[in-house]
């Protein structure tokens, strides 16, 4: 039975068909296989989608949507340029900060290359930078976002594991700053010989005080979504919807870029997406039901019996595993799939949820920016109008920096797990 | 035929309509459901409820909108190929296998339906069938968006004349 599932959905998922069908249909043609009910097709999506944590993924969505079309991306890249100031290499740096910040109020790693990409990819090159750099630069960034709160990822992995999102969130703030030192470092290292260009920009001081305001204003978002939910004062659903008015407060009264057609436009889009993600998080029910009357218990026991007395290394296959998956496409669905079996493994190899989590959401991430396939990847050279090739030859340090943050995250348990231990206890 | 695409078209329309008025409506329950709590100190009772309601009818409507948007995410490795003639041959497969998971929806969802929709929800006292009946009235609007994708990949001629 679970032959004919992963088969299913490996051909199914490989024709091209959206991912949450394919889910749907792989679980049903199993169910069929076996003689098992059909009916389970509608009761487990039901059951997967029954959770009142899920609303907080579009509430992300649509408050980071919000944000950017109210030009609240503008507003937070001058914030940096200030912060950096004029030094050689400043703008790629200014990129990162911006990056670090701009994931403070989106939740995924496109939003954050699409917001990001249009100014800085076609920006930069007017500096003196070479537009592949620029473009590399970018996308390796853009995988901060779905690290550092909010997290989408983080929500429907919350949902399908059954483990706080709350502790995930604080979990990613450490592990999302490594990652934008990691790319610091490499800028660095880029830069060692002293040909990236001073950054051009100059801001009249008249205008610090109003950026600075500005940029207090949306940085008070994640702070509030952060501060709100940790003290207990809300549900991290409850924070999105009121992250949402803030924004669209924001966006209609404070800056007046967006209007009641824009706001719509944006909850429209943000609701189709959705769509899709919950479509998916239901179907991933039906197969996961499947795997568990087909027996996948005794599969994880010998795992376990396997790995026991070596927790790391199969933390480290489990890495692997996802690189390797990310490769060719988008691992965020089979970790999805598989967090419900792999979390009671780790716990009885004495590895902490939060530790084992953190990891596999870094690993699915860098799997958007890994070639031939991935979606930032392709984001980014649209913006640029360049090949993959040609963004590669520049990114592929970035990327092997990153993997060394995973490694971090492997071996010291403390980067995922101590902010969460010490403001939860 | 051409007013079948037209049908097809304006229900998908009204299905994303529908489903970002749901999402606005679900910020304002979820903002009414913080307000009573801490202002009024006496917090609505539904709303939570309510708000997972919502997550069922905007994955179910969703799904019909981001299929005629192209908005459901995807793992197409054949994006690639220029051969026009394959690019339709597949659009009309993959619309093929969204129909079978229509009808699959579709019947097991008025069956779910039929067995379960005359329960009540624990704290509003709904019946269930208003929220059950998302996959029903989801997967109806699914299967209408996929005959007509697969429709306009098989006879281009159609799309031609529509466009006119």
């Amino acid at each position: 039975m679970i032959t004919v599932v992963a088969v299913a959905l490996v051909l199914l998922l490989a024709s091209g068909l959206p991912i949450g069908f394919a889910f749907g249909l792989a679980g049903a043609i199993a169910l069929w296989w076996e003689n098992e009910a059909l009916l389970n097709v509608v009761s487990k999506m039901m059951g997967g989608l029954d959770s009142f944590v899920l609303m907080a993924a579009p509430f992300y969505i649509v408050a980071g949507e919000i944000m950017n079309r109210g030009g609240i991306s503008e507003r937070l890249i001058r914030l940096s340029q200030i912060l950096i100031g004029r030094i050689r290499g400043g703008t790629a740096y200014a990129a990162i900060v911006s990056a670090v910040l701009f994931s403070g109020i989106s939740g995924t790693a496109v939003a954050d290359i699409a917001a990001l990409g249009q100014i800085f990819i076609n920006g930069m090159p007017k500096e003196g930078y070479k537009k592949t750099f620029a473009a590399a630069l970018v996308t390796a960034a853009s995988v901060i976002g779905p690290i550092i709160p909010p997290s989408v990822i983080m929500v429907l992995y919350a949902a399908v594991a059954d483990i706080s999102v709350l502790s995930l969130f604080l979990a990613g703030i450490v592990p999302g700053i490594l990652l934008g030192l990691s790319i610091a470092l490499v800028v660095l290292w880029k830069g060692r010989n002293g040909d990236l260009p001073v950054s051009q920009i100059t801001v009249p001081r008249a205008e610090v005080p109003r950026l600075a305001i500005d940029g207090l204003l949306v940085m008070s978002l994640p702070a509030f979504i952060v501060i709100g939910t940790l003290s207990g004062a809300f549900t991290p659903t409850e924070a999105g919807g009121v992250a949402v008015v803030y924004a669209a407060f924001l966006g209609m009264v404070v800056f007046r870029n967006l209007d009641f057609a824009g706001l719509m436009h944006a909850m429209r889009g943000a609701a189709r997406l959705t769509a899709g993600l919950f479509l998916l998080i239901a179907a991933v029910e039906i197969v996961n039901y499947v795997l568990i009357i087909g027996g996948i218990a005794e599969g994880t026991a010998a795992l376990v019996g396997i790995f026991k007395d070596h927790p790391t290394i199969f933390l480290l296959v489990c890495v692997f595993a996802l690189l390797v998956i990310g490769l060719a496409l988008d691992a965020g669905p089979a970790l999805l799939l598989l967090a419900p079996f792999l979390l009671p493994m780790t716990r009885s190899m004495g590895i902490d949820d939060i530790h084992f989590s953190m990891v596999m959401i870094v690993s699915v991430t860098l799997g958007l920016i890994s070639p031939p396939v991935g979606i930032c990847l392709f984001v980014a050279c649209k913006i640029g109008n360049i090949t993959l090739r040609q963004l590669w030859s520049e990114l592929a340090l970035f990327f092997y920096a990153e993997i060394g943050v995973i490694m971090l995250l492997v071996f010291f348990p403390v980067l995922s797990t101590g902010l969460p231990r010490l403001i939860r206890g | 035929m051409r007013s079948f695409h037209a049908l097809a078209r304006s229900l998908a329309k009204v299905a994303d309509h529908t489903v970002g008025w749901i999402l606005l409506v679900t910020v304002a329950l979820n903002v009414a459901q913080v307000f009573t709590r801490y202002v009024m100190n006496a917090p609505l009772f539904w709303t939570e409820e309510a708000i997972r309601y919502a997550t069922i009818w905007l994955t179910f409507l969703g799904s019909a909108a981001a299929s005629q948007y192209g908005d459901h995410m995807d793992m197409n490795l054949f994006l690639g190929v220029r051969n026009e003639r394959f690019q339709r041959f597949h659009q009309i497969f993959l619309n093929g296998l969204t129909i079978v998971f229509g009808v699959l929806v579709l019947w097991q969802g008025t069956r779910y339906c039929l067995m379960n929709g005359m329960q009540t929800s624990p704290a509003a006292g709904i019946r269930m069938i208003w929220i059950y009946s998302a996959t029903v009235i989801g997967a109806a609007l699914l299967l209408m968006v996929a005959i007509h994708k697969l429709l306009m990949a098989a006879w281009p001629r159609y799309a031609n004349e529509d466009a006119v």
